[in-house]
């Protein structure tokens, strides 16, 4: 993508810059236009004076006659013009000597001016009078004047480098004035997210374009503020209304245990009761977050982190685990890298991959942890030794409360657990998918989270 | 000492009531904003326990009034909504605590208690406790003289335990404070970290140092 200000700035300088050399080039043509039309002038007024001084009829002039006046009039402008006569068929009667061995064209097969290139003098312009007869040539040398149009197109050239560089700064400087309150608007909406969404653009005054945007985009934030409020509001309240009573069966529970006494029974009745009142505490939690995650409102601490020491640091925990069920847990791999991730969810979403693969591990089985960093990724892998999910199911148990009949023995979880992990990554506009393993029994489960280009 | 009570709840609000007259306070519930704010304005009260989800207003909104009137007792906020954010606002607010519902009644008097003590956590940089002795700069535990390899999840987790001596810990706590967990940990993680805990100090069932405290979560014993 290239930057509208580089593009601004880009065309400008060129519209710029092209008109400038149009203008010069044209300036250059007309120039020498005027320049050879000044010598054609000058020309004329040379060969009337050559005719007016030679008589009134050219049978009267003798051919010495009129070389003889050729000659002083030559010589009087020999620094100026070449001079040359010739007679109706084309035998040449008088050339200035500064001509040398040079020969003027004939000009009488058409029209009365031409321009070529003789040698030794270069181009050379020559105008003609026909006149009782006899063609009187003169002719001037375009050195002078081409020196002068080189000149000119040297400048020309400077003027076209520097109005090219300048109309550049110029051009990048017009753009970004110009796209400063779009600049501003970007800055502003990049920053409103879920935690700040009372903020609005500034709106810049008057009823141009970018006011009509900013307009647009600010009665945006309102819309979406106004359903984020709603969410936040619906989840604060069923929050409320689930936890109080609840507060209350379990006070009521306390009571009932402290009443009981040295009552067996009823001591573990009452146990019973208040195991189950945290355990459904922590469904109401889960299905509130998952709300909350799965409708955008949860704060998500993203910040580029080192993704190394946070997996070592995880895996730790996470081989602690696994050694309590009597399991291995291995790093096959911990590639150094970054990227943008919550720790806190993170490592909520890597427990709840380890702790499943703890439950689905026969026993002295082994866990493999992996943390590695391909194309503009990060991908962590949990890899069990368990019986694996069959493929039609794979899909299926990310959704709520599903789950596998397989855990013998182990108490029950709530069948949230991918749920969350799902919701986690969708926050981190990641993915997480699970397969069985291709080299043996197995399953291996795998979060992929966009990561920063490396370098 | 007196205690004023701010839930809308009725029933609990009488709960607690009781439980803390039981403990030789002077209560007054209240079920509303205005009611709280017309209590504190009649007299003092060496204490506040505060619901934020009110019929007539926020209880954060009261706290933030109260503390800028210069009301500086402790103020231990109730509540059911368990964003992480709610806690750390309740908190800036001038809160001294905060207890999310489901509560324990022992884990409430417990803390009230540490809230009217005043006791504050120990800023010292040795913390002893039942032959455990930690030394907070050295990074060394020991346990009745003898020396204790512990990992640097199990430091701070014990250290968490001392520093909140008698105080139950919730696993959610727990969770956030060792873990940076936003919301309660899904794995036994807290569990099996103190079983292992308990063990490298040596605890037996006449001493558990670590009182599990059924549904809630641990205490220092």
């Amino acid at each position: 993508m290239i930057s509208i200000t580089r593009q601004m700035t880009i065309g400008y300088a060129l519209a710029v810059t092209a008109g400038v050399a149009v203008a010069l080039a044209a300036g250059r043509w007309l120039l020498e236009r005027e320049m050879i039309g000044g010598l054609r002038a000058l020309h004329e007024i040379e060969l009337k004076e050559i005719v007016a001084g030679l008589g009134q009829h050219s049978d009267e002039l003798s051919r010495a006659e009129l070389i003889e006046r050729m000659k002083e009039h030559s010589e009087a402008d020999a620094d100026l013009f070449f001079f040359q006569v010739h007679d109706g068929k084309g035998q040449i009667l008088f050339r200035s000597a500064t001509l040398g061995n040079a020969i003027l064209p004939d000009l009488s097969v058409g029209g009365n001016n031409w321009t070529v290139d003789i040698p030794p003098f270069g181009r050379v312009h020559t105008s003609e009078l026909a006149w009782g007869g006899l063609h009187f040539q003169v002719a001037s040398r375009l050195a002078p004047a081409e020196k002068v149009l080189r000149r000119y197109t040297q400048i020309s050239l400077l003027i076209a480098g520097i109005v090219a560089a300048g109309s550049l700064g110029l051009g990048y400087g017009i753009s970004r004035l110009a796209l400063r309150p779009i600049r501003a608007i970007e800055r502003t909406a990049r920053r409103i997210t879920a935690d700040n969404l009372g903020e609005r653009i500034p709106a810049p005054p008057g009823r141009d374009e970018v006011a009509e945007l900013a307009r647009l985009l600010n009665a945006m934030f309102d819309r979406l503020e106004a359903a984020f409020r709603e969410i936040r509001q619906f989840s604060a309240d069923a929050s409320h209304e689930l936890k109080t009573p609840l507060t209350l069966i379990r006070l009521n529970a306390e009571q009932l245990r402290k009443l009981a006494g040295d009552h067996p029974a009823m001591t573990a009745a009452a146990d019973d009761l208040l195991e189950e009142i945290g355990r459904m505490n922590q469904v109401i939690e889960r299905l509130l977050f998952l709300a909350r995650a799965e409708s955008g409102v949860l704060p998500v601490a993203r910040r580029r982190r080192d993704t190394g020491s946070f997996f070592k640091e995880l895996a730790e925990d996470a081989a602690v685990l696994a050694e309590d069920r009597g399991l291995r847990l291995t790093v096959a791999i911990n590639e150094p890298g970054e990227a943008d991730f919550d720790p806190g969810m993170m490592r909520q979403l890597v427990f709840n991959l380890v702790s499943n693969a703890v439950k689905a591990s026969p026993s002295g089985g082994t866990i493999a942890l992996r943390s590695v960093h391909p194309a503009g990724l990060w991908r962590v892998e949990v890899e069990d030794e368990g019986p694996g999910v069959p493929p039609e199911r794979q899909e299926q148990i990310f959704g709520r409360f599903v789950q596998l009949g397989q855990s013998e023995g182990a108490t029950a979880g709530h069948g949230l657990g991918l749920a969350i992990c799902r919701g986690i990554a969708h926050l981190h506009q990641g993915e997480v998918t699970i397969a069985n393993r291709t080299d043996r029994a197995g399953l291996r489960a795998v979060v992929e989270l966009p990561a920063p280009a490396a370098g | 000492m007196k205690v004023l009570i701010v839930e809308d709840e009725r029933k609990l609000g009488r709960f607690v009531e009781q439980a803390l007259t039981e403990h030789g306070h002077t209560v007054r519930l209240a079920a509303r904003c205005a009611e709280a704010r017309d209590a504190l304005a009649e007299t003092h009260y060496a204490a506040v326990i505060l619901d934020l989800g009110l019929p007539d207003g926020d209880g954060l909104a009261l706290l933030r009034e109260w503390r800028a009137a210069g009301f500086n007792e402790p103020v231990l906020i109730l509540s059911a909504r368990d964003a992480v954010q709610d806690r750390i606002a309740g908190l800036n607010l001038g809160a001294d605590d905060y207890l999310p519902k489901p509560f324990s009644l022992d884990e409430l008097l417990a803390r009230m208690r540490a809230l009217l003590r005043r006791q504050g956590a120990t800023k010292g940089t040795v913390l002893e406790h039942a032959g455990v002795r930690m030394d907070l700069l050295a990074r060394t535990v020991a346990v009745d003289g003898r020396p204790v390899e512990l990992t640097a999840r199990e430091f701070a987790l014990l250290e968490l335990f001392l520093q909140n001596r008698g105080r139950v810990l919730t696993r959610t706590l727990i969770g956030e404070r060792i873990w940076e967990a936003s919301y309660d940990m899904e794995t036994n993680l807290i569990d099996v970290y103190v079983r292992r805990l308990r063990q490298k100090l040596g605890a037996t069932e006449e001493r558990p140092l670590i009182k599990t405290v059924r549904g809630t979560g641990y205490q220092l014993a």
